[in-house]
């Protein structure tokens, strides 16, 4: 019992993390048609920031939080302006911006290293100690982490939905000429998906620090799961990926479970492998005729 | 049979595009002999040069090798850097664990190479775009992952020491290093022109029309599912040659290999040198590996990263053709000679 319960949280943690970050993945595809390979790197710098602002700067926590996504935020809007707005005319921005963003990846980690050197740190976390609900005893971070969230993409759909933003954010992802002719300004409205996506990015470091620490090269295998998340919903809808992140979580915490975390990336691939004989467009997209 | 479907493809399509090239082969081969011989007869008296130059032509390699994804299969195979990193250690592990002679250590590291570009051709068989890259940047992950945490047999974070060097008879390569630089000059200069064969023939001729045009190529017979599979296999195999090379030549096989910033290297190396022409990544690699290992930077450590970053964002934002286009004058016209998802120019330009 307690381990089922402690399992289903542990999906529901990582499924949360997993869809922070790749939802800032596929809304930064949908609307500019980038991919953004320094999504990883801006989370380790979120976990940084955390890391930081609390031990060094003796910062709480919680107003470490609001200003670790806001500067993730503005170090997001300079990816974009560095590293993609130069970009975003050619015909061929979809393989540039692969280049870049990959550049910037690499400076970001290796700046870290050279700054504050490889070794590994841990990350204060939200709320400490264990919860027990009857026989079933938790830990408080990753029930705070399932929670969050669910919350904050349930904030950000009804951002897109509700704000001037966002409805500008989805106009220009639907139809870009459209949106220009009713006068909205295009390139800020990139800057700020970009930020968005490394706000959500930045909150996933600083969670996921809390449960597992912090160190330079963090953001790499993650990367690589949101990568197969995203492989696997489709980058065309929000909600694939969501569903994708789930998914994926739920491989890599049982096969972690049962076969051990050695195999746990290796049975991820092979069930990506199988899902893309199957169905090349993901498990969730549409089928194109 | 197989001939004849290929040789019915209109070349106007995709061979137009290259003329220019084929009329400035010749001029640009023999440029690149006579560099890379300069060099070598430069350098030949200096230990530590040497030792640089070998490096040189292994990484030029490696980065040519990539060129025949990136700029002719119209794939952006991520893995590619990993590719050396397996050819290392398939290689480290049959000398090592095995006992196997170096040479025998150097066909299982490319063979296992090809193998693997055969995995990652049947992950990505049925993508297209920018799945392609992330489907192959995932393979490339989990083949660190499985090295670093296999640790019996890879050594885990710590790799694995004590590759046997190649021996010629009673002669040990490593140990001549003098001879082994121009043992690798040959290496490279064969598998340059093994790649400009294979690029030119009805095979490349295949490749290219895929690039430009995948539907009118697929309607006139060229087998696109086949050419994908094969050149994955052979750019993956002539890349973990290289890293068999490197590892009997540095007697170490370390997951530094796979990291992103090997990755960010060797794409320096083929942005540089200009996509579709396999000589320019090929320069590019050498031109990479003697400038980051200037004693001066590579002092820097990981700065020296940091610098070929801040280099390659440079030459993308200013120098869109790459620095061979810049150099050799519009060798090919400056921008971007990338039109995977546009058809090609041709007749049928427009038709879709």
């Amino acid at each position: 019992m307690n381990t089922v319960v402690g399992l289903a949280v542990s999906v529901l943690a990582f499924g949360s993390l997993y869809a922070l970050l790749a939802t800032g993945l596929a809304l930064v595809w949908g609307t500019l048609g980038v991919f953004n390979f320094a999504q990883g790197s801006l989370l380790m710098a979120g976990a940084l920031g955390g890391w930081y602002l609390v031990s060094d700067a003796r910062l709480s926590i919680w107003v470490a939080l609001p200003i670790v996504v806001v500067g993730c935020g503005l170090l997001g809007w300079l990816v974009y302006v560095v590293a993609v707005a130069p970009f975003t005319g050619r015909r061929e921005a979809q393989w540039v911006t692969i280049i870049s963003t990959l550049v910037i990846a690499t400076i970001l980690e290796d700046s870290t290293q050279v700054v504050f050197g490889g070794a590994y740190r841990p990350v204060a976390v939200l709320v400490g100690g264990n919860a027990s609900f009857g026989p079933v005893a938790l830990s408080w971070e990753e029930v705070v982490i399932a929670l969050v969230g669910p919350t904050i993409l349930g904030l950000l759909s009804l951002f897109l939905r509700k704000s001037k933003l966002g409805v500008a954010v989805r106009a220009v992802a639907q139809n870009l000429e459209a949106a220009r002719l009713l006068g909205i300004p295009v390139q800020f409205v990139y800057g700020a998906t970009f930020a968005v996506a490394a706000g959500l990015a930045g909150l996933a470091g600083i969670l996921y620090g809390g449960e597992f620490g912090f160190d330079p090269t963090m953001g790499e295998s993650l990367l690589l799961i949101v990568f197969v998340v995203v492989v696997l919903g489709g980058l065309a809808s929000l909600m694939g990926t969501i569903v994708g992140a789930y998914i994926v979580s739920l491989i890599t915490t049982l096969a972690g479970y049962f076969l051990g975390l050695f195999w746990a990336p290796a049975i991820l691939f092979l069930a990506l492998l199988f899902v893309l004989a199957a169905r090349p467009e993901g498990l969730l997209a549409k089928r194109r005729a | 049979m197989k001939g004849s479907r290929l040789g019915s493809i209109p070349r106007r399509v995709t061979a137009q595009a290259d003329v220019g090239a084929r009329d400035r082969r010749g001029l640009v081969s023999t440029i690149v002999v006579v560099v890379v011989a300069v060099i070598a007869w430069r350098v030949a008296g200096n230990g530590y040069a040497v030792n640089i130059a070998i490096i040189a032509c292994m990484y030029a390699i490696v980065a040519a090798s990539w060129d025949l994804t990136l700029g002719y299969g119209a794939m952006f195979d991520f893995s590619h850097a990993a590719m050396f990193g397996v050819g290392a250690y398939a290689c480290a592990i049959v000398t090592v664990d095995a006992g196997w002679s170096p040479w025998l250590g150097l066909l299982a590291g490319t063979l296992a190479g090809g193998a693997s570009g055969a995995l990652v051709a049947g992950t990505v068989s049925r993508l297209r775009g920018i799945y392609v890259a992330l489907a192959s940047f995932a393979f490339a992950e989990l083949v660190d992952i499985l090295v670093t945490s296999s640790s019996s047999i890879t050594g885990g974070e710590q790799g694995m020491v004590l590759v046997p060097p190649l021996q010629i008879g009673s002669i040990n390569l490593s140990g001549n290093a003098t001879l082994f630089l121009y043992v690798m000059v040959g290496v490279l200069l064969v598998s340059i022109v093994v790649m400009r064969l294979l690029v030119s023939s009805s095979f490349g001729l295949g490749l290219r029309a895929m690039r430009d045009f995948e539907e009118y190529a697929r309607s006139r017979g060229v087998p696109v599912g086949r050419h994908r599979m094969w050149v994955l296999v052979v750019s993956s195999a002539f890349a973990a040659m290289a890293g068999a090379l490197f590892a009997g030549y540095t007697d170490v096989a370390s997951p530094d290999l796979f990291g992103f910033s090997t990755s960010t290297l060797l794409l320096t190396m083929v942005i540089l040198g200009g996509v579709g022409s396999i000589y320019g990544p090929a320069v590019g690699g050498v031109v990479m590996t003697v400038f980051v290992n200037i004693p001066a930077i590579a002092e820097l450590d990981t700065g020296s990263y940091l610098l070929t970053s801040a280099i390659i964002l440079g030459v993308l934002l200013f120098i869109p053709g790459g620095l061979w286009s810049a150099v050799s004058g519009g060798y090919r016209a400056v921008g971007w000679r990338w039109r995977w998802t546009h058809p090609g120019p041709g007749p049928l330009r427009g038709t879709r």
